[in-house]
């Protein structure tokens, strides 16, 4: 197989830095606005578009593989990034559902 | 004679055979190992003579890791002891109510320092001691790529630490807990010097820290053997490379809050200080940002020891090994999103909290696959009965049984019970010992036949282990149930009839019982070490183990670097300690007459030149003691004294410095079977450069800090911005800082395209640095004109201090243009590349940058006036 | 005045650490904790069962089971997806149930508490956040209606804690933060600062005294009340009066109705009446007053009262004999 398969870290980065950064938006915005609507309402907003956002890097990372364009090991490693990312993401918004101004 | 390729070999060529070459190495190149036919006669000797430690007292100044890593993790291990001490003596002032033993300052001293010898002097540098001494001779490297650096740390660590411990024999040890919230610890309520000792002892060390992550780092991503592709890393260097990154990550948190406590102190800059527009909530929020990372920095390389170790034990792979991989990559990310859970009561908002709640309960979860992946090998194979078995399991247990109360105080409500209570001393300590210390003493049992060729005795070992196992539990499981009967932390006595008599007594009992068992141990491990002789160069793989240190035989690690392709390559294949002794494969003896190691490519691990490493030098030792002066005199308030070290200390470091970037005659050498690498590398590929970012980017996060500070304050208390945020200094400002950046930037370049650029370079830098310098002058005197002080308002002490940390940037800009200036006089700074203009140019381009983060947020927020 | 029926060794049932305060609730926010806290033991005493017996398995176990257990699909599931499910349902169900329960309605009773060094200044506020009445060291409160106390700081960090009636809140300087508390049942409860503040940390205790609505009532109105200043009546309590103000303790110390209105040291007005002396340390007698008086720094050193060794054994009974009639 002459194909070019890359092998590195960066899936995995990826899927955790959209945990971080949904984290951190959340976060801030409920120090910016304690106790009202606009904190949650931008955390539903943003929990749905890292949800999106794993989904789509997991897409793509399938597709990659699909092509034979990503090792193995990286293919594996990036899908359980993946995966721990949207469990993290899920538990980081549950808060949101359950703290209503 | 023909023999079957090698797995190691074998597996290497078929997996480049699969993806790209990173660097154009050809990997067919590898058939070539292992080599036939004998060595020259010599080649062996002059391996050995130039990796020696020097005799007698001259062995101070060797920089190896074998031997540094080995002081390194007997100073952090005598702090252990230190630290226990004084809990004995807390614990016998509490088994009886009203006791009296000690006096209450004493005893609020007392706790302080064992919290902070513990999580400063102890489990940190525990950790980073074992990865010094492990980690290349996990990935078959003879050094860690900066050696000179690890020395400085370490006797920059050695020199704070006793200081700081012997502050207490003074009554100058602080005593405002080892967090030392303010306003307690502000210059208000703790007068004295004994929170600068810790300020600016602590705040050191810290540094040293750091310069041990950035070399972990570099030496985990470019110093493994050839072939040993991430995939085939194994666990360990995973954990250290995670660990690494972590600390460049938090650490800086921790050098910023000390570096503006200190500040308040110093200025009385109302940093923390709500009458003037300061928050004691900003000091919580930096601390825990650091102190959260930290614990799993503390917990990430010691659980991928306990693979390791496990590994060997039951003498099967890691089950779950890609998992437990993943599982600490997770436990590394998630972690920075706890840290406010040590902040339930302060009053956040429910929702924030429970963003903090949330996340906490989610970092369990990669914990409990290590766990489980640790029982599923165990299960997998036959596990060997001996004392580190004894200590993996034992701790394991421990370790889950801290992490369940974990789990229950990560809940915001029934943390409004337990925090700030016993439970929760309870909770942390079973953590840290069955996740640390356990692994710890299992690690002494398992790798001292590598350090000496000699064994700790097993049966003393079973009866240490036995003492504090027992020890454990005798002294803190009582102390969940103090925790709920009321009774607080830090307390230095209670009063009788609370019926806390009774567990505090079986707490002191149990704390003696692990002191048994701790000074059993060092009692056998002086017998081990102390002995002369006897031991044999080869480290004595007693418990059968699979990866590549136990073929170390010497301070140069292995005697030739092997191409390899397992997790666990002594096990794939018989032959390959002898091949490797016979010196078969890369660097079987010194291509250069100096001590050498093998840099690789950072993913498939290419071999791309060959490293020429510094023997020993007393450079680092001197440079760490006057820095250790400097810092040490300014908190006693010798200020001249102090600033004579200072300068001591910067002519040391220019020193050692001046000789890392040396040309050698040989553009390239022999590394084996006759491939031919360069011996000198500019760019980004020069493992020189990484560190110059890595570097770069601890900096960037101690300044973010400054920035979220400003931030902070602002958005917290806004009616202290008081002083419209003057516009004069914009455009001037910006234009000298991107003059700056751009004549750095240029420099590199220009260097290399033209004939005289030598000269034109040297002559950019300084004009860089000129504007640099400029750029600070007209923002700060800015600031001044328009009526800011520092001691006036938070608006004003997060601005200076802003400055004040960029100015500290600024000032090695400036040291660091002369030193530059220096070697181009000496010719030693020659085009088309050079080292030394790489990195001083990434560190210009940062300080610019950072001159224009710090000129441009306070004038744009608030932006419309105050 | 109205007390609860418990005799003045009161301080002792307040002090009491068995049952476990924290699994002996009085109120309904520290039994909905109670609550929480027994499911958290029970899962986590479930969860350890388990692992034990797996390490067991592990170690000692027949070949085929340590085969089933040594397999990746062990660590996938009961490393990961299990407990994911689990920790994912216990924080949904233990944030669900508390969220809310100490929200703030407004409607509820309000008071304040300060932290000091290490002492804690009381205040009873109407519902506008006016005070209305000062005291020390001691609150009381109505059972069965929930008060909002207000928690502010004068100088360090402190955090005020009653484990039998709720979880702990910090007070820091320049924040006000809001704890709401209800007592179920009448009694004395101890309270502990919580959140290390330097010194005599360790000896920083308070009482909180529920009492039925009718008798808080009264008590209340009784306080509220403003009595004539009453002349000391017999000559030693008349002679601790004069004293008093002689001695420098009307420098720092309240006693409404006179000339003494000092506010960095506890409102003496009521001290006769108080559960206990030194911020709940202490139960409250002629010999634990005569104690306090004259050397309050061998009891609780570092607290910020000066002793008075210099004063003679008939001083100190007059100003003690003063002290307990300010009921």
């Amino acid at each position: 197989m002459n194909a070019l398969k890359q092998s590195s870290g960066r899936p995995i980065v990826t899927a955790f830095m959209i945990w971080f950064s949904h984290f951190m938006v959340l976060w801030a915005a409920g120090e910016i606005w304690p106790h009202q609507w606009t904190a949650n309402v931008l955390a539903w907003g943003v929990t749905a578009i890292a949800l999106l956002a794993v989904g789509v890097h997991y897409g793509r990372l399938k597709a990659q593989h699909a092509d034979g364009g990503l090792s193995g090991w990286s293919y594996r490693f990036a899908r359980g990034a993946s995966a721990m990312a949207t469990a993290a993401v899920v538990f980081s918004a549950l808060p949101s559902f359950v703290f209503l101004p | 004679m023909n023999r079957s390729a090698p797995p190691g070999m074998a597996g290497a060529v078929d997996d480049a055979a699969t993806a790209p070459s990173e660097t154009g190495f050809d990997t067919k190149l590898y058939e070539r190992f292992p080599t036939q036919g004998d060595r020259p006669p010599g080649e062996f000797e002059a391996l050995k003579k130039v990796w020696e430690t020097p005799k007698g007292w001259r062995a101070f100044s060797d920089v190896n890791n074998n031997f540094i890593g080995f002081l390194f993790i007997v100073t952090a291990f005598g702090f252990f002891v230190a630290a226990g001490v004084l809990s004995l003596v807390m614990r016998v002032q509490l088994a009886a109510p009203m006791a009296g033993i000690v006096p209450q300052e004493t005893y609020n001293q007392l706790f302080t320092m064992h919290g902070s010898v513990m999580m400063f002097l102890f489990a940190v540098p525990a950790v980073e001691a074992i990865a010094v001494m492990l980690l290349p001779q996990m990935i078959a490297a003879r050094d860690l790529p900066f050696p000179r650096l690890s020395a400085y740390s370490y006797w920059a660590y050695l020199i704070g630490g006793v200081v700081f411990f012997c502050s207490i024999f003074f009554s100058l040890a602080p005593s405002g807990g080892w967090f030392m919230y303010p306003p307690l610890s502000s210059g208000v309520y703790a007068k004295g010097i004994n929170a600068d000792f810790w300020l600016l002892g602590i705040g050191f060390i810290e540094i040293s820290a750091i310069a041990g992550a950035i070399e972990l780092i570099v030496g985990v991503m470019r110093t493994r053997a050839p072939g040993m592709t991430l995939a085939k890393m194994p666990v360990y260097a995973w954990a250290v490379l995670i660990f690494g990154v972590m600390i460049i990550l938090a650490f800086p948190a921790m050098i910023m809050v000390t570096f503006l406590l200190e500040l308040e102190r110093a200025f009385n800059w109302p940093l923390f200080d709500a009458t003037r527009g300061g928050d004691p909530l900003l000091y919580q929020h930096l601390f825990w940002f650091f102190g959260h990372p930290d614990v799993y920095i503390i917990f990430i390389p010691a659980s991928a020891m306990v693979s390791t170790m496990i590994v060997t034990v039951a003498q099967k792979p890691l089950v779950g090994h890609e998992i437990v991989v993943l599982a600490m990559i997770a436990t590394g990310f998630i972690s920075f999103g706890v840290w406010a859970h040590h902040m339930f009561t302060v009053g956040l908002p429910g929702l924030s909290a429970g963003y903090f709640s949330a996340a906490s309960m989610a970092v369990a979860i990669p914990a409990g696959a290590q766990v489980f992946a640790w029982i599923a090998t165990l299960a997998s194979g036959k596990v060997q009965r001996n004392v580190p078995s004894l200590f993996l399991v034992g701790g394991i247990l421990i370790f889950v049984m801290g992490g369940l109360t974990g789990v229950m105080v990560g809940m915001v409500a029934f943390d409004g019970q337990a925090h700030d209570t016993y439970f929760v001393v309870a909770h942390f300590h079973y953590v840290l010992i069955g996740s640390m210390v356990f692994p710890l003493f299992a690690c002494f049992y398992y790798w001292t036949p590598m350090v000496n060729g000699r064994q700790l005795s097993e049966e003393v070992g079973r009866w240490v282990f036995w003492l504090n196992f027992v020890g454990v539990h005798v002294c803190f499981l009582p102390m969940h149930l103090s925790g709920l009967m009321g009774m607080p932390r830090r307390v230095d006595t209670y009063l009788p009839g609370r019926a806390w008599d009774l567990p505090n007594l079986i707490s002191t009992v149990g704390a003696f019982i692990m002191a048994a068992g701790v000074l059993l141990f060092l009692v056998d491990a002086i017998r081990c070490y102390g002995r002369k002789g006897g031991g044999e160069d080869n480290a004595r793989n007693v418990y059968h183990g699979g990866t590549l240190e136990w073929l170390a035989t010497g301070n140069y690690a292995v005697r030739s670097i092997p191409v390899v392709n397992d997790l666990e390559p002594v096990w794939a294949d018989p032959r390959l300690r002898a091949d490797v002794e016979a010196g078969r494969y890369f660097l079987p003896g010194t291509a250069t007459g100096a001590r050498e190691t093998l840099i690789t490519s950072s993913s498939r691990a290419e071999p791309q030149y060959v490293q020429i490493m510094p023997g020993p030098s007393w450079w680092p030792l001197l440079a760490a003691l006057f820095t250790a002066g400097f810092f040490l005199l300014l908190t006693v308030k010798a200020v001249t004294l102090s600033a004579i070290c200072g300068v001591l200390t910067v002519l040391c470091l220019m020193r050692w410095v001046w000789s890392n970037d040396r040309h050698l005659p040989q553009k390239q050498v022999d590394a084996g079977a006759g491939i031919m690498l360069p011996t000198y590398v500019t760019g980004p590929q020069s493992h020189g450069w990484w560190a110059a970012v890595l570097l770069v980017i601890v900096l960037g996060m101690i300044y973010l800090m400054a920035l979220f500070s400003y931030l902070y304050l602002f958005g917290a208390h806004p009616d202290w911005w008081r002083v419209a945020a003057p516009r004069g200094a914009l455009v001037p400002g910006l234009l000298l800082l991107g003059a700056s950046a751009g004549l750095a930037w240029a420099a590199r370049p220009l260097m290399a395209r033209l004939k005289r650029g030598s000269g034109l370079s040297a002559a950019m830098m300084t004009l860089s640095m000129v504007c640099l310098v400029a750029a600070l002058a007209v923002d700060g005197l800015d600031w001044w004109h328009a009526g800011l002080r520092g001691y006036a308002s938070g608006q004003g002490a997060t601005i200076y201090s802003m400055l004040a940390w960029h100015g500290a940037i600024v000032v090695a800009v400036v040291l660091s243009t002369f030193y530059y200036l220096a070697r181009w006089m000496r010719g030693l700074a020659p085009g088309p590349a050079n080292k030394t203009l790489e990195a001083l140019r990434i560190l210009f381009m940062y300080a610019a940058l950072e001159g224009a983060a710090g000129l441009l947020l306070p004038r744009l927020l608030p932006w419309g006036g105050v | 005045m109205s007390q609860p029926t418990s005799s003045r060794s009161s301080l002792a049932e307040a002090l009491s650490g068995w049952p476990p305060p924290v699994l002996d609730p009085h109120g309904p926010f520290s039994n909905t904790v109670t609550t929480l806290a027994w499911v958290l033991i029970a899962l986590v005493t479930l969860i350890f069962v388990l692992v034990c017996a797996a390490l067991w398995v592990a170690l000692y176990g027949s070949d085929e089971l340590r085969a089933k257990l040594g397999g990746e699909s062990v660590v996938k599931w009961f490393g990961l997806i299990v407990p994911a499910g689990v920790l994912f349902l216990l924080l949904a169900w233990g944030t669900t149930m508390v969220a809310g329960m100490t929200a703030i309605k407004g409607d509820e009773l309000r008071m304040r508490v300060s932290g000091n060094i290490y002492w804690w200044r009381v205040s009873y506020l109407d519902a506008g956040g006016k005070e209305i009445h000062a005291d020390a060291n001691e609150l009381h409160i109505p059972v069965g209606r929930p008060v909002v106390v207000d928690m502010v700081s004068e100088d360090v960090i402190h955090s005020f804690w009653v484990p039998k009636l709720g979880g702990k809140m910090d007070m820091i300087p320049g924040r006000t933060n809001r704890l709401k508390l209800q007592a179920d049942k009448a009694g004395v409860y101890g309270g502990q600062c919580a959140e290390f503040c330097g010194g005599a940390h360790s000896l920083m205790g308070f009482v909180v005294v529920a009492h039925e609505p009718a008798d808080w009532q009264r008590w209340l109105d009784t306080r509220l009340t403003p009595t004539p200043a009453a002349a000391p009546i017999g000559a030693e309590v008349l002679r601790g009066s004069q004293l008093f103000t002689e001695v420098g303790c009307a420098a720092c110390h309240r006693v409404a109705g006179t000339t003494a209105q000092g506010l960095s040291g506890p409102d003496l007005t009521h001290v006769g009446s108080r559960r206990s002396l030194g911020a709940g340390i202490l139960p409250n007698t002629r010999g634990t007053l005569i104690g306090w008086i004259g050397d309050s720094q061998s009891i609780k050193p570092s607290n910020r009262m000066p002793a008075y060794r210099s004063l003679q054994a008939a001083e100190l009974n007059a100003l003690a004999a003063y002290m307990e009639s300010l009921k």
